[in-house]
């Protein structure tokens, strides 16, 4: 999908559709799994985390080197072409 | 109510006879086992707060359960050792399980809800923070969900107690029921687990959307400060005027309430309970070495209540009556994320910072808090970052009364040193121990105004623990400060540690009681100190040897319980020669350019 960005350089206040996430467990049990839809509160400054709200409700922080290999797509409403990364 | 007994190991407790109490992290489960159990447990409103088990008398009907407070989980696919702890419980059964959902969050709360269920034990879901939900606009229709469920959910906001006596009933009707517990498909089925969890979730935001209203509510004063604190900016100035006003409140409230009450009270120049002793045993002891060893200088009656009551117990309390409170506010999550750059370039991920707070207060808390990391490395830099250069609040009274005699730069020098050595261990560690630390995941907490009742039970707790943890070996350090002192040993302990503390240290002699008692308590390394006569290097070589001295007894056997002998005994014995090298350096340095 040619329009699909990471979380670390998403933009600031967009929301974005989930496509693809790295295999961990903890950031799928937060709800960032492919298909999910999320709002990029801010980033933090030095390589620090992106703050996400996930869903419209809860609150995570997500440290850059996962952020880096979170993939998404600009929110269509449409959460068909989704997978996860091995 | 019942009474709390001592602990057990998991497998002594009979399936059949407990009942577990189970949820996502940092959703009030501690809350419920305090009022279902009356037993204390220690709630925070951060993830990870209850890393280890508890469990307590629950009476239902005419027979007597066993409630567990199991850690925290996302899921039946743990991510951290305390995360394998509830996994453990389920896998060995139980009667039944309370699991409490959050309101506010309920897409979440039901994946690990509809993986519970699998397991064909009975349960009963309570819906807690449902006026937070409410604050957030979302309505949950719990009679719909009760039906998507197929078990009784019962609305409730814990800290209110509201709803605990409807959860009572209900348990009592379902075990009355001849219920019977049997989980087949949760040991050894992580495979069968990880094909389903796509559907679990997906089942999970259908049930969400389906029992969940949604109105638009605006943002409250909370929610906006909430994002503020969080935000880059002004989050870090908001930070940094927090850090400060928590040490204000810890040493000019520290300094007033001694001030004001404690050393009228418990001074051994004078104060009235001290004079009282000595009036007392003077009337009936002979004079002579018992008679000193109970109301002398260093008498048992003189400096037990001075060191501990005047010298340690109101920064204490003043400590956790600010750290209490942005722990149930829920602001520490948010320093973790603030400074998770900083902490990444030490090695460790951000969420490490809540442990180092923590150890502010007390190692012990910290080093098993630091379960909730999800990895042995992270947990072993942060443990030996803290017992180097984290002093526990007791150590820190007793150095802001030692430096408080000397010059105002002290104290700070004193922080900023502990600072470089944290760097210094927390690199080093970090190279020297293998494996990996995990980038940063956490999840950030609403801010709430703490509950009053809660917030003053937990502060009574901690202070209980203080006073009864601490009671034996401060006794025991106190009795043999005395014995040393009064009865001549110290003389002789203090020449042959002539060399040492004199020609390397720059001390007094006699300061070799200060490394004996520090053994056994933290702040025993500093108290002594206060009744020499010292010069203002020799107060601070002090200072920094007592900073980074061994980790008291407590500390040493929670390292090996942790972490095995062979690493707390690496920490103990470094902490000891880095203590005086150091020190002597600071002091032999010194000397130069005096």
């Amino acid at each position: 999908m040619a329009s699909e960005i990471s979380l670390h350089k998403a933009k600031t206040n967009n929301i974005y559709n989930v496509v693809a996430v790295p295999e961990m467990e903890l950031l799928k049990s937060l709800g960032i799994r492919a298909g999910a839809t999320l709002r990029v509160i801010c980033h933090y400054p030095l390589g620090g985390p992106t703050l996400v709200c996930v869903e419209d409700c809860a609150t995570v922080a997500v440290g850059k080197d996962v952020a880096s290999l979170v993939s998404l797509a600009p929110e269509t409403g449409d959460t068909d072409s989704v997978e996860d990364v091995a | 109510m019942s009474k709390p007994h001592k602990h057990k190991h998991r497998h002594e407790i009979n399936p059949q006879d407990r009942i577990l109490l189970m949820g996502n992290p940092n959703v009030g489960k501690s809350v419920f086992f305090t009022e279902l159990t009356g037993i204390h447990a220690i709630s925070s409103n951060y993830v990870g707060t209850t890393v280890s088990y508890m469990h307590g008398h629950l009476p239902i009907g005419d027979k007597e359960y066993t409630l567990i407070d199991v850690p925290g989980t996302y899921s039946l696919s743990p991510s951290s050792d305390a995360e394998a702890v509830a996994v453990k419980f389920v896998g060995d059964g139980a009667k039944a399980v309370i699991c409490v959902l959050d309101a506010s969050n309920l897409e979440r709360n039901l994946a690990l809800a509809l993986e519970l269920r699998q397991c064909n034990i009975p349960i009963v879901y309570t819906l807690n923070l449902t006026d937070i939900a409410e604050r957030r606009g979302i309505e949950v229709n719990h009679k719909l969900l009760e039906q998507e469920l197929g078990a009784p959910v019962i609305p409730t906001v814990a800290v209110k107690k509201s709803g605990i006596n409807e959860l009572l009933d209900t348990l009592r009707d379902m075990l009355g029921e001849g219920y019977e517990a049997s989980c087949k498909k949760c040991q050894d089925c992580s495979k069968e687990r990880s094909m389903e969890q796509k559907e679990i979730w997906e089942t999970a935001k259908q049930i969400s959307r389906r029992v969940c209203k949604k109105t638009m509510s605006k943002p409250g004063f909370l929610d906006k400060l909430g994002e503020n604190m969080t935000k880059p900016f002004p989050g870090i100035f908001i930070a940094v005027l927090v850090m400060a006003l928590l040490i204000g409140v810890v040493v000019g409230g520290g300094r007033a309430l001694r001030a004001l009450f404690l050393l009228r009270l418990f001074s051994s120049d004078g104060g009235i309970v001290v004079e009282f002793f000595r009036n007392l045993f003077a009337s009936f002891v002979p004079e002579g070495v018992f008679l000193n060893i109970l109301t002398g200088d260093f008498g048992i009656f003189v400096i037990s209540f001075e060191w501990i009551l005047a010298l340690i117990f109101p920064y204490v309390l003043m400590f956790y009556i600010g750290f209490s409170f942005l722990e149930d506010s829920g602001y520490l999550p948010r320093i973790s994320v603030l400074f998770d750059n900083i902490m990444r370039k030490l090695g460790v991920q951000g969420g490490s910072l809540i442990h180092t707070l923590m150890g502010l207060g007390c190692a012990v808390p910290a080093i098993i808090g630091s379960r909730a990391a999800t990895t042995r490395k992270e947990r072993i830099v942060i443990s030996a970052a803290i017992c180097f250069a984290i002093p526990c609040i007791s150590q820190t009274g007793a150095l802001l009364s030692l430096t408080a005699a000397f010059s105002w730069w002290m104290m700070p020098a004193m922080v900023l040193f502990g600072l470089f050595i944290f760097v210094v261990v927390s690199l080093i560690s970090g190279k020297l121990v293998k494996g990996k630390v995990d980038p940063l995941i956490i999840e950030v907490p609403n801010l709430l105004m703490p509950d009053r009742k809660a917030y003053g039970r937990k502060l009574l707790i901690r202070m209980k623990h203080f006073f009864k943890d601490a009671e034996i070996p401060m006794m025991a350090a106190v009795v043999l400060a005395a014995l040393l002192a009064e009865t001549g040993a110290l003389n002789v302990i203090a020449r042959y540690a002539e060399p040492l503390m004199s020609r390397w240290l720059g001390m007094p002699s006699e300061a070799v009681v200060a490394l004996i008692l520090g053994i056994v308590r933290r702040e025993m390394s500093v108290a002594p100190l206060l009744a020499l006569d010292l010069t203002t290097l020799q107060a601070f070589v002090g200072g920094i040897v007592s900073l980074l001295y061994i980790p008291c007894l407590s500390v040493f056997a929670i390292l090996v319980k942790e972490f095995k002998l062979r690493i707390a005994a690496v920490i103990t014995v470094s902490t000891i020669v880095i203590a005086i090298f150091v020190g002597g350096l600071v002091n032999q340095i010194a000397q130069l350019f005096i």
